[in-house]
């Protein structure tokens, strides 16, 4: 096991940690596919109200790649296709039936797995609706079929810092897990596996398939912040990552030749503690978080995710809601209280001297103004980025000057926004300019 | 506090709009938001945010500047006694002094809040906190005895020139507290020269006495010894109890307000460490080198550290993160070139007895550069990624 | 008759306002600061380029057709010079104190970009009449900056306008000071900028579009 020497990010602990026991939750009526958490997605709809559809069938595929569907993860009838502004779509939602039917994809027993040719691998995968797993950095777009990457990232931990604990969806599953990995090095030549350091413990099974052993601090586990420091040449950029959850999913598939359904995922919430979830993907949001009131904001990821909708359902890449408290009382003299509860990375608030799990609540905590220079960001950044010059570089519309100084080594975990006392979208900012730079490119 | 609540939820129409006073809104809205902090929900990545924000931060400068200001309204009124042949007590030194420095924090403070006002109305952004610092900074670098007007055009100035016509805080690439104070020296150089008038108690005219570093030993007599003659001693020196502009001359309560910024890590240390060294290397050079005994040549590292305004100038002007580079190693090169060039200015050139303020605004303006050459180097040891 | 009116109107207004040689094209701005300290010196030295760029460009003007493009520039030279030299002499001959106060100010005005910029740009490519006008526009904008500099310089800098002390005497006994600062030449880099500014962007007053 290698260590992989990442030491600036997240410090502080937050309240909210799920402990580790698992709760299977009952069968939600409705279930649904969004599209707002797929990357750079331009869908084509399939089905429309009032089709029957099975687990496995697809609902919409992206137009710029036909050969990657979304597939259904529920039998029943399509009940709405909720389209959003400039009719966008959002997502298309299925009513249960009370039995539901598989479609019956091509299968491969464990030994014709360990013979079978790559492209045939390949082909079940898209054709399972689980291809989409593998993701492309830097841009994070579904990765190519047709080429091979230099290098395949396993994530055991998803993007979030309450994201699910490996230990608990690995639990039994080695042998599923150690197939996965040799599907992997089918595709690519090198797979690498990072594991949180005080995650091992759990993951004891799995050591000798652990490749990187990464630092207990966010972001420490993104698959950009690992790629970066684990690269060594410049065609490493171009690595894949895939999620652990995912990559038993993918074996599943192949191996009963019926699209997987269930996943674990969490729900945090300050001062709760929550249990990890049985679900099934795209389940309700309301059916994970029952008691949501009116001063909550729903996340995936409070760092890196999107804003859920109440009454929405959870996407294809998301297994984590983070629920933050909505502020709604001006601090009387807010800016020169000592500050004993405050969460901050800062040394400015006396709470700096316990250490104490830190509230959460989706406040910027003050206005936006012009950048001081101070360099908060760069020193937080987990990649060594200066992303207060990257930043400037972008506004003066000087690309070439932001890709030099690394635009595309960011990882996306949104901590230089989070710490920049300016309040500048420092990490908006980013992905938008890395998004367009990704769709001139293509 | 909800009446105080109330009277600006009251008040606001009257601000905003059509309302009468629309014009000073900027001024209604950092009033307001002094009181209570503003509610603004975040939109994007990441949904929490860090609590600091730039009017914490700011303040902090402020708090570390309270040392300062206290030692230097009681060091005034002291002075102003021991001019007029009376020693004062602790007390009355201080009212004296408040007699005197008030004033000109007062000006400082009402002339650059005005300036401020006007530019955020016209450009219709928030007046930034910046300000608070800049409006405290600048007295303090002045002499006690320093005409009000002077101070207004000199924060006038620093503020418009310093900081407005480049856009405001954050844009400007010189510290617009030194630049207010570099336009008072270079304007009125009698109010400003290293002759410290010292306030004389009732009568018209004052009388002067020279800071430390216009001292000049004599005959064959060494600097060090003409230094503690005129009760320049090495302890003096740390404590402040000599003349000179009104926040600079104790060196015990300059570190204190150091310290502070450093534990909070307002100040960032590479800085300051990074002009020490510059100040006392570039010493030791012209001590080891330098011929003449009778000048500051031959005075040493200690007293080139205590005397004068280099520690209060490396602490609190040379920190401002806007006009400092914003790389760690270009901090390192700017503090100590500050501290280089502070030394050599006070040693080599006889025109300017004291070299931190040059010093620091030279630098401010190498600063970008010395940026740039960073991350030049910093990108060309990238694996690139394009 | 009218017409031709307007039209001189228009390149009077575009030289000393719109397009002014200082404030908009950024030129001279080297005499600007070496001679800005007193007023007298301004005039004079505004009276003098004024003089060279007119006849230089009505000359010029007037030689277009039969100037080689080739040396082109040599030519507009030699009569700069020429004209310069006339000027010159005639200020050591009639006005000695403040000719030598110029010092090497008017010599230089042969180098002055305005004079070669409008010879250049305008009076190449236009009739004499024409460029004659626009010579003294220029000439008199380039002057109407460096005379509101020299007033401002003169009057915080030593308290005097045209050598007139102004101020009054109980000001200075209530404590006023001379402004240091505009004796010296930032003084004038910092009166030039703010003038530039005000003009472009005080609304009403500048021709620039926000």
């Amino acid at each position: 096991m290698e260590k992989v020497n990442i030491f600036k990010g997240f410090k502080t602990r937050l309240k909210g940690e799920p402990d580790l026991s698992i709760i299977k939750l009952p069968k939600p009526s409705t279930i649904a596919v969004s599209a707002l958490d797929i990357p750079f997605i331009r869908p084509r709809i399939l089905v429309k109200d009032g089709d029957k559809v099975k687990i496995g069938s697809p609902l919409f595929y992206d137009k710029q790649n036909p050969d990657i569907q979304y597939l259904c993860p529920g039998a029943g009838v399509v009940q709405k296709i909720v389209f959003g502004a400039r009719r966008r779509l959002h997502e298309v939602v299925v009513q249960l039936f009370e039995k539901e039917y598989h479609v019956e994809f091509e299968s491969l027993t464990k030994k014709a797995l360990g013979t079978a040719d790559t492209q045939k691998i390949i082909d079940i995968l898209i054709k399972g609706g689980l291809w989409q797993c593998l993701r492309r950095l830097p841009a994070r777009d579904t990765a190519d079929p047709k080429i091979q990457p230099p290098l395949i990232i396993v994530c055991l931990n998803e993007n979030d810092m309450f994201a699910p604990h490996p230990g608990l969806y690995l639990e039994n599953e080695t042998s599923f897990f150690e197939l996965g990995l040799s599907l992997l090095r089918k595709i690519s030549k090198r797979v690498v596996v990072a594991a949180r350091k005080n995650h091992l413990e759990k993951l004891a099974p799995l050591n000798t398939n652990i490749t990187h052993v990464i630092p207990d601090l966010y972001p420490a586990w993104n698959p950009g912040a690992i790629l970066f420091h684990i690269k060594k040449t410049a065609d490493e950029n171009n690595a894949w990552y895939v999620t652990g959850q995912h990559l038993l999913l993918m074996v599943k598939l192949i191996l009963t030749g019926h699209y997987p359904i269930e996943r674990i995922a969490t729900v945090s919430r300050e001062n709760d503690k929550k249990p990890h979830l049985l679900i099934r993907q795209g389940m309700p949001v309301k059916s994970l978080a029952p008691s949501l009131g009116k001063n909550d904001l729903i996340t995936s990821g409070m760092f890196s995710g999107r804003i859920i909708a109440p009454d929405s359902h959870m996407g294809f890449f998301e297994n984590t809601l983070n629920i933050l408290k909505i502020k709604n009382e001006e601090e009387f003299l807010g800016f020169i209280r000592p500050g004993t509860a405050k969460t901050t990375v800062s040394n400015t608030f006396l709470s700096c001297l316990f250490d104490k799990p830190g509230q959460a609540d989706c406040d910027t905590h003050g206005e936006e103004r012009a950048c001081i220079n101070c360099a908060c960001c760069h020193r937080i950044c987990p990649n060594d980025l200066m992303p207060n010059f990257i930043m400037k570089a972008l506004h003066g519309d000087d690309l070439e000057d932001a890709l030099d100084m690394g635009l595309l080594d960011c990882c996306n975990c949104g901590l230089c926004s989070y710490t920049c006392p300016c309040k500048i979208e420092l990490a908006h900012i980013f992905q938008d300019a890395m998004n367009a730079y990704h769709k001139d490119k293509e | 506090m909800k009446w105080l609540k109330r009277i600006f939820d009251k008040s606001e129409k009257h601000f905003s709009g059509s309302g009468k006073l629309a014009k000073a809104h900027a001024l209604f809205d950092a009033t307001k938001t002094v009181f209570f902090h503003p509610l603004r929900r975040t939109a994007f990545i990441p949904f929490l945010r860090d609590c600091l924000d730039l009017k914490r931060y700011m303040t902090f400068v402020l708090i570390s500047l309270v040392p300062v200001t206290i030692f230097g309204i009681y060091n005034t009124g002291y002075r102003a006694g021991l001019g007029s042949g009376v020693e004062l007590d602790l007390l009355d030194s201080f009212l004296h002094g408040s007699y005197y420095v008030i004033p000109i924090i007062l000006v400082s403070y009402v002339v650059g809040l005005f300036w401020e006002i006007l530019f955020a109305g016209i450009r219709k952004h928030k007046i930034s906190e910046g300000f608070l610092v800049t409006g405290l900074l600048f007295p303090l670098t002045l002499p006690a005895t320093i005409p009000l007007w002077q101070v207004a055009l000199g924060i006038s100035f620093g503020v418009i020139i310093g900081k407005e016509v480049f856009g405001g805080t954050g844009r400007n690439i010189l510290n617009p507290a030194l630049t207010a104070r570099a336009f008072v020296y270079f304007s009125y150089p009698v109010s400003m020269s290293g002759e410290i008038w010292i306030p004389n108690l009732g009568a018209v005219d004052g009388m002067s006495g020279a800071t430390p570093l216009a001292v000049a030993a004599q005959g064959n007599q060494s600097i060090l010894a003409a230094l503690s003659d005129m009760g320049f001693a090495l302890k003096n020196l740390f404590w402040g109890f000599v003349p000179g502009s009104i926040g600079e001359t104790s060196v015990f309560c300059i570190v204190l307000g150091m310290f502070f910024l450093l534990v909070t890590r307002i100040a960032n240390f590479r800085i300051i460490a990074g002009g020490i060294a510059g100040l006392i290397f570039t010493a030791i050079v012209f001590y080891l080198f330098g011929e003449d005994p009778g000048s500051w040549i031959k005075a040493g590292p200690l007293y080139h550290l205590f005397a004068g305004s280099f520690l209060f100038g490396i602490t609190f002007m040379a920190t401002d993160p806007v006009s400092a580079p914003g790389t760690n190693e270009a901090r390192w090169i700017f503090g100590f070139l500050i501290g280089f060039f502070t030394v050599t200015i006070r040693v080599a050139n006889p025109a300017f007895v004291e070299g931190t303020m040059l010093a620091i605004l030279f630098m401010n303006v190498f600063a970008p550069l010395l940026d740039h050459m960073v991350v030049k180097y910093k990108v060309s040891k990238r694996i690139p990624n394009v | 008759m009218l017409a031709e009116k307007d039209h001189f109107k228009e390149i009077l207004i575009k030289g000393i306002w719109k397009e002014n040689p200082v404030a908009y094209q950024v030129l001279g701005i080297c005499s600007a600061l070496a001679v800005t300290v007193k007023m007298s010196t301004a005039i004079v030295m505004g009276i003098a380029l004024t003089i060279v760029t007119a006849f230089s460009s009505l000359i010029i003007s007037s030689m277009r057709k039969h100037i080689p493009s080739n040396i082109r520039i040599i030519v507009e030279l030699a009569v700069i010079a020429s004209l310069v030299i006339v000027t010159d002499q005639i200020l050591k001959a009639f006005l000695y104190d403040i000719s030598k106060q110029l010092s090497i100010f008017v010599g230089l005005i042969i180098t002055n970009c305005i004079v070669l910029g409008r010879a250049e740009s305008f009076a190449l490519a236009n009739p004499p009449a024409d460029s004659f006008v626009d010579g003294v526009a220029n000439g008199i904008g380039y002057s109407l900056i460096l005379v509101c500099v020299a007033f401002i310089r003169e009057l915080l800098g030593s308290g005097k306008i045209l050598g007139f002390n102004v101020i009054p005497g109980f000001l200075v006994d209530m404590g006023y000071q001379n402004m240091g600062l505009m004796v010296l030449a930032p003084g004038a880099f910092f009166i030039i900028g703010l003038l530039v500014w005000l003009k472009n962007n005080l609304p009403g007053v500048s021709h620039e579009e926000n």
